[in-house]
């Protein structure tokens, strides 16, 4: 008893040099953006667009970067202490890393248009997840694209020259549509206790205990509510 | 090992399917941790939240990009975090080797012990040693995974629990391990 009363202070001890998991703040727009982004990169679907966010966040930078310049422009004509060109330079480096996250949050998106164009297209619940600006992209790449083929696909044999179709027939529907694999696995990061949950319906009696920092590897059609409750990040 | 600081090239991160080691080390570089300044500036308002005042030898808390941002112009010295500390990892070693659970280490450690041994040597004891400790852990924390997915059955199609698994760990593991699961999930839906 002694010994084991020992090894769980020493465990605690280790705990407590250990620290935090981690140490960042999680309710700025930054990282809310940060977030947003790392969600998309590891979604094989589109998420929602995260329009209010953007939108300040696109504010911001744009405020900081006119500081920047005339900051810049001053240095440039007349003196500048030390503590402002540091400041500057503080600035304008942290610039940096909120336009790569805006940048890479856009590209992440527009390739999986890209690659689910006439998908997206034809599913109400999705284009609706899609920006203005993104539905408009969309619909272009989707006719260039079929333009494209278009002038291959016209010296198909007759009956097979649907990018879209396997074989074209009246009223049938379109079977190659490249589709998001929702069954890929992911990694998520659980942020609420659930206690037992039920993930999947097509084995009721499985359940599994999710805990707050739980990391569980699964597939991504299992966690997707889940996701959209904001009860798990995927990571 | 992962060391590069900054925003990552945008190139390496458009194409790929998933998130990439730069880009988990970019995210890293928002951990805080303390630092000492030698020169005095009044608060930094940033979008991602409100640094300093800085004043000569009072300690306070940046995040990552920024102490190597300044380490690097010479204006600060790092303050090691707790847990990047010989004894500390070497208790770590010895609980890894112990235990089939993993370690709560800190989300980042790899990148942030990468960073600070490479841009921060001097503010550490012995920071090759202390760089050799990682990276044990790190082989000793990996070998574990490799173990548990060689013990993988159709019940890991359930979901498989990998708690305190490391932001770089999960990227590294990644592309095996869901690559493994996609297959083996179209493998037994093919089956039936």
């Amino acid at each position: 008893l002694g010994t084991r009363a020992f090894q769980m202070d020493e465990e605690e001890d280790l705990a407590s040099q250990l620290g935090p998991r981690t140490s960042q703040v999680h309710d700025t727009d930054v990282s809310k953006l940060k977030r947003a982004f790392v969600n998309e990169k590891c979604a094989p679907e589109i998420l929602p667009f995260e329009f209010d966010l953007v939108q300040r966040v696109v504010a911001a930078v744009d405020s900081r970067e006119s500081v920047v310049a005339s900051a810049r422009a001053s240095a440039s004509t007349g003196p500048s202490s030390a503590a402002d060109d540091l400041q500057t330079h503080v600035f304008q480096s942290e610039l940096n890393r909120v336009r790569f996250l805006l940048r890479a949050y856009y590209r992440t998106r527009l390739f999986k248009i890209e690659n689910h164009a006439v998908w997206t297209l034809k599913e109400p619940a999705v284009l609706a997840r899609l920006s203005t600006l993104e539905k408009e992209y969309a619909t272009n790449y989707a006719n260039v694209v079929e333009e494209h083929f278009g002038s291959v696909l016209g010296q198909m044999p007759e009956g097979y020259g649907s990018m879209l179709q396997q074989i074209e027939e009246q009223d049938a529907a379109w079977d190659m549509v490249p589709e998001p694999n929702l069954d890929k696995h992911v990694f998520c990061l659980v942020k609420q206790d659930r206690g037992d949950v039920m993930l999947d319906p097509d084995d009721p009696e499985n359940t599994m205990d999710l805990e707050r920092n739980d990391i569980i590897m699964i597939r991504y059609r299992l966690i997707k509510t889940l996701l959209e409750e904001n009860a798990v990040d995927l990571m | 090992g992962v060391s590069r600081a900054g925003p990552p090239a945008m190139a390496g991160s458009v194409s790929s399917e998933s998130i990439s080691h730069q880009e988990v080390h970019f995210l890293a570089e928002d951990e805080h941790l303390d630092i000492v300044p030698n020169f005095s500036l009044q608060g930094l308002h940033l979008l991602g939240g409100t640094y300093g005042p800085f004043r000569p030898q009072m300690r306070t808390s940046v995040p990552l990009w920024l102490a190597m941002l300044l380490k690097k112009q010479g204006k600060c010295s790092v303050v090691p975090p707790r847990w990047l500390d010989a004894a500390t990892l070497r208790s770590v070693i010895e609980a890894e080797r112990a235990e089939d659970v993993f370690q709560g280490l800190p989300h980042h450690y790899i990148e942030i012990a990468t960073d600070l041994c490479k841009h921060a040597r001097e503010d550490l004891e012995d920071w090759n040693e202390l760089y050799d400790l990682v990276d044990t852990i790190r082989s000793v924390r990996h070998n574990k995974i490799q173990a548990g997915l060689r013990g993988l059955d159709e019940n890991a199609l359930k979901g498989v629990k990998l708690n305190n698994l490391s932001a770089m760990e999960v990227s590294v593991i990644r592309p095996f391990m869901c690559n493994a699961l996609d297959s083996f999930l179209e493998g037994t839906a093919g089956a039936e």
